[in-house]
């Protein structure tokens, strides 16, 4: 019906195509921005699931065992006394090739049969192949093609300082071959990898094909009750449950980042959509006079930035693609290196990020031109005669927004108190101040400017300063959108830069304080599932000439009431206990308790999951039963965000009547030169595969690296988000441009030469720049203390002290101003170039 | 005469804009009648009050005093949706600097009341056609405002304003920006067609000329209106 005034609208639009192109890339870069990482987060977490499912075929429940595994007359019981004939028991171990970690899946593939392949096809060897060998494995065509291996090829791997040699006897072909689930996992017959892989009478678990209904519960309750201590039975969602859970913390984070990046987005089409109606308020004026109503405008102005923003949100879809695709890396990498073995590499494309991101899309366009739409539907038609310069119309809707903003932030603290330990809680509150922050900006921003402007114009001789100035002053209401889109983008680097380098510092301080040994000798490998290190290699450690003393530790998933701990047993001289960082008191009163096996520490994070305090009772299910463990202080450890228990070695000796250890500490005499003890220990552990030796400084050095690739995500994002804030200096500047053509020309034909005309473009830009990186820096703090004290407390319960540094502050400052006037270069070129005559004609 | 041929009926009409403190009278108790189909040129000093009075008749503005009777309704009560669709129904403005639609072409400036008025569009289409075969700008019609000159622009504004027919126009110094010759013809063509629709016309103009080839003459002065003999 209004197919005039859309038409209008769409060549008013196209006239100006820089600048509608430009907020299609705004709003499109922050929708790619934040579908990217929601799109890397939905692939990891699918990986996952994918890692999850293949790892357990069509099982519906399995027994998961804890470090020690089960006692294969578990499976045996199972199968006799309970009747169930869909159990299949397997062995699980991690090994090393070549560096890459794998996974050892060792079946019985005679009772496999109706879980992986009920065809069973399978195996393309014959079953005795695999059975009479003890070395036979098979791969997946992927993972042989990755790691180089061919059928009939021999190659060793090594676990825990012992080599095996192993024969890859097929490749898996049937409905299981390219399931990416099944990438990097070397199958095998149980009983091999029982005998080889240190596991000799023991199975890591049963997977089960359970009926559902009443049949189910009762067999997974008699199944539940023939399970000694440790093992548990899990419906396979559980499973996934439990790990999605682990990793949820990192990946909200992550979308939080992404949404800022369409926050700025939206300022980007609010900018857009309120200078095309300010510059068309004459046209809106003439069409009330021609009887359009209010509503009218209203709806066509909110359908224009409806193309706008469809435009760039199918845009965005398509950058977030492969942004997501170059993101999905890094985020995986920090999923392998902090929570679970992913199998599975590829980048796993779902649909939600891709709904969500059109919806947000849409929704942040529509959302963001509502107040000049508004605006556009409040032309008085008397705006049709009225000659009056756009500069000079007060933005009536500035100060409104800003009460608002200031409504908002005041709001944000009672939402992140409103649930306590709620993560999502917490983020939205510091989204909701975030938003109001930026809502009073461009109001504080035109203020600022006008104040600082006749500041600068009072200075005698100010010349091309003073006029660019007073220019800028006079754009207030438009400039302090684009100083609002800068500093909140800048602001947001420095909040997470702040919080990451403090994060950094605390953890090297952590790590400084509780490496007390001067070298470590480990095992080699990702997880806790690891046998401990060859008796041997220990007895010839602990011999070295010159050792002073000595550490040990066994890290062991062990059980309690509530679920899976990590724990580590140790074995530490008086002198290690100090590493703990308690205080001196204190230590004093609980290391001789520690020592004779009656106390345990808890980390902080595991302390604020759990609720748990000193003084409490901490339960573990030891092959004896439930054990007590009065819990005697919690202590820092960045080690983990799972949490992780310290437990007595000689109380693990006794519980568990096990020895063995996964790593030891050595601390050598003074006068022993740590360089030659170094190479010593080096040699001593060549004789062993699978061993890690680090000196101190490595370890430190290799943990902050670990450290580091986790932030490398948060760093990209950073600078995905200042792009697209450049991007709404250009529009800005660029809109800006189209207002004052008329204004330059007559500058130009009065005698400004080109480069006059550049120079006060720059000095604009500069200025915008500058105060955008004012703006920024107590926002900046604000968000950095917030994600210290409220998201990562939350996220990931660690306690952190905010570290302030001039250095991050000084840098946001100059780069919020590179980047304006960067942003700046182009529209300064263009301007420099209108041609005054044209420009004096047009209209 | 009988009401119903009274076009528009101003009664104890007043406005005043505010001058830093003080309210400043622009238009004070105004009385005036103007006939159907009658056309009567408005003249008076800067600043005297001329473009209010029209804004007063168009309903963009409200009167502080007093009220204005259009075809026998009482604008003053018609609020803003009211005045709107009244705009849109009864009335034809046409400006001095023209005013149009820069991004749409002639015909399409001219189709604009029609569309807003939900006109059938073959029809719309016939009488768009109509009124600039009328101003002579037939060859014209799909060129964009730009390329036009200043008479032939106010001409597209011309049919722009008569197109749908209202009963009502209103021109403020139409002929304003242009030279004498070209603002005659403009001036003669907007006559005729409004004779020929039978509309009324106010016509503010500052040529002495103009105005009193108009049917009749009023002066602005002081917030009075002044009739003004020939
Ligand atoms: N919205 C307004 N706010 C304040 N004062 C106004 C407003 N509109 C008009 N005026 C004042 O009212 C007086 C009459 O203005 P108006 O535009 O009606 O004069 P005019 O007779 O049309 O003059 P001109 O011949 O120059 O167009 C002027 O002094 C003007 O400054
Ligand atoms: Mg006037």
């Amino acid at each position: 019906m209004n197919s005039l005034l859309g038409r209008a609208g769409a060549r008013y639009l196209t006239r100006h195509p820089g600048l509608m192109l430009l907020s299609v890339l705004g709003i499109a870069l922050g929708v790619a921005v934040s579908v990217g990482v929601d799109l890397a987060n939905e692939s990891a977490r699918k990986a996952l699931r994918l890692s999850v499912e293949a790892l357990s075929g069509s099982a519906t429940h399995q027994i998961l065992a804890g470090t020690d595994g089960l006692d294969e007359t578990v499976y045996v019981r199972i199968r006799r006394e309970i009747g169930l004939r869909e159990a299949a028991p397997k062995v699980e171990a991690t090994v090393l090739y070549d560096d890459q970690a794998l996974r050892v899946l060792g079946l019985d593939w005679l009772a496999e049969a109706s879980f992986r392949d009920p065809q069973g096809e399978a195996v393309p060897v014959s079953a005795s192949d695999l059975l009479n060998a003890d070395d036979a494995v098979l791969l997946t065509p992927a993972s042989a093609r990755r790691l180089g291996l061919q059928s009939g090829d021999r190659f060793s791997v090594s676990q825990a300082g012992r080599v095996h040699q192993l024969r890859l006897v097929g490749l898996l072909t049937g409905a299981q071959a390219d399931n990416p689930g099944l990438e990097g996992v070397l199958f095998t017959d149980i009983a091999t990898a029982q005998e080889r892989f240190g596991r000799a009478g023991r199975i890591d678990g049963i997977d089960l094909i359970l009926p559902g209904g009443q049949r189910g519960t009762a067999l997974a309750q008699a199944i539940a009750e023939l399970l000694p201590a440790g093992a548990e039975l899990l419906a396979r969602d559980e499973n996934y449950a439990a790990l999605d859970r682990l990793t949820r913390a990192f990946r909200v984070n992550l979308t939080a980042l992404g949404l800022l990046a369409l926050l700025v987005g939206m300022f980007l089409i609010y900018n857009t959509m309120s200078f095309s109606v300010l510059q068309r308020r004459a046209l809106m004026g003439s069409l009330r006079m021609l009887g359009a109503t209010r509503g009218q405008l209203l709806r066509r102005v909110l359908l224009e930035s409806l193309w706008l923003g469809a435009a760039g949100t199918a845009l965005g879809l398509l950058l977030g693609l492969l942004l997501g695709k170059g993101m999905v890396s890094l985020v995986s990498r920090t999923v392998n290196d902090l929570y679970f073995m992913l199998s599975v590499r590829d980048f796993l494309i779902t649909p939600r990020p891709f709904l969500v991101g059109t919806l947000l899309g849409l929704g942040t366009s529509l959302l963001a031109s509502l107040p000049p739409a508004l605006d556009a539907a409040n032309t008085h038609p008397r705006a049709a005669t009225r000659r009056a310069t756009l500069e000079q119309r007060v933005h009536r809707l500035e100060p409104r927004l800003a009460i608002l903003g200031i409504a908002l932030l005041a709001l944000a603290p009672f939402i992140v108190l409103s649930a306590e330990r709620s993560l999502v809680a917490g983020l939205a509150g510091l989204f909701c101040g975030i938003f109001g922050v930026a809502l009073t900006l461009p109001w504080l921003a035109g203020r600022l400017s006008m104040a600082l402007s006749t500041l600068v114009s009072a200075l005698p001789r100010a010349g091309i300063w003073a006029l660019g100035l007073r220019g800028f002053a006079r754009a207030g209401s438009r400039n302090g959108v684009v100083v609002t889109a800068l500093a909140v983008a800048i602001a947001a680097g420095i909040g997470v830069g702040l919080m990451v380098q403090s994060f950094r510092a605390s953890v090297d301080d952590w790590l400084v304080q509780s490496l007390r040994a001067d070298i470590y000798v480990a095992v080699a490998g990702p997880d806790s599932r690891m046998p401990p290190l060859d008796d041997e290699l220990v007895r010839r450690l602990f011999a070295l000439p010159g050792l002073r003393t000595q550490s040990a530790v066994r890290t062991l998933n062990l059980s309690t009431p509530s679920g899976d701990l990590l724990v580590k047993s140790m074995d530490l001289p008086r002198e290690g206990f100090a590493g703990f960082g308690l205080d001196t008191d204190l230590a004093d009163k609980i290391w001789p308790r520690f020592e004779r096996g009656e106390a345990v520490l808890i980390s902080e994070p595991l302390a604020y999951r759990q609720g748990w305090k000193a003084g409490d009772r901490l339960t573990l299910l030891s092959p004896g039963g439930p054990r007590q463990y009065p819990i005697a202080a919690v202590y820092t450890d960045y080690g983990s965000d799972r949490g992780v228990a310290i437990l007595p070695y000689r109380a693990y000796l006794r519980d568990w009547g096990e020895a063995g250890f996964t790593g030891v500490g050595l601390y050598f005499d003074k006068s022993v030169n740590l360089e030659r003890a170094l190479a010593q220990v080096r040699r001593v552990a060549a004789d062993f595969e699978g061993v890690r030796v680090r000196s101190t400084a490595e370890l430190r050095a290799h943990s902050l690296e670990v450290f580091d690739r986790t932030f490398t995500i948060t760093r990209v994002m950073q600078y995905q988000l200042l792009l697209v804030a450049c991007v709404g200096v250009v529009t800005a500047l660029l809109a800006l441009e189209l207002e004052r053509v008329k204004e330059l020309a007559v500058l130009r034909a009065t005698g400004f030469t080109r480069v006059q005309v550049m120079g006060l473009i720059s000095t604009q830009t500069g200025f915008l720049g500058l105060i955008a990186g004012l703006m920024a820096l107590p926002l900046g703090l604000a968000i950095a203390w917030t994600l210290i004290h409220v998201i990562n407390r939350r996220a990931f319960g660690w306690l952190l002290e905010l570290q302030v540094q001039a250095e991050p502050l000084l840098h946001a400052l100059g780069l919020a101003m590179a980047a304006a006037l960067i942003a700046g270069v182009y529209p300064a070129w263009r301007m420099a170039r209108v041609a005054p005559a044209a420009a004096l004609r047009e209209e | 005469m009988s009401p119903s041929q009274i076009a528009v009926k101003l009664r104890g009409l007043g406005k005043a804009y505010a001058s830093g403190d003080a309210m400043r009278p622009v238009i004070e108790d105004l009385q005036m009648e103007v006939m159907r189909g009658e056309q009567v040129a408005l003249l008076g000093r800067s600043g005297s009050g001329k473009s209010t009075l029209l804004n007063l008749l168009a309903g963009i503005d409200a009167a502080d005093q007093g009220s204005v009777w259009v075809n026998g309704r009482d604008i003053g009560g018609l609020g803003e949706p009211g005045c709107t669709l009244y705009r849109r129904r009864e009335v034809g403005f046409i400006y001095q600097f023209f005013n149009l639609i820069a991004s749409l072409t002639a015909r399409e400036n001219v189709l604009l009341p029609l569309e807003l008025l939900g006109v059938e569009k073959s029809q719309a289409r016939q009488r768009s056609a109509d009124l600039l075969e009328q101003v002579g700008l037939s060859a014209r019609a799909d060129d964009f405002p730009e390329h036009l000159s200043g008479g032939e622009q106010q001409r597209v504004a011309i049919a722009r304003a008569l197109v749908h027919r209202p009963s009502l126009v209103l021109a403020d110094e139409p002929t304003g920006s242009l030279d004498a010759d070209t603002g005659e013809q403009v001036a003669e063509l907007l006559r005729r067609l409004c004779r020929d629709l039978g509309a009324t016309l106010l016509l503010v103009t500052h040529s002495l000329d103009l105005a009193h080839s108009m049917d009749r003459v009023l002066r602005l002065d002081h917030g009075r209106l002044v009739s003004v003999e020939p």
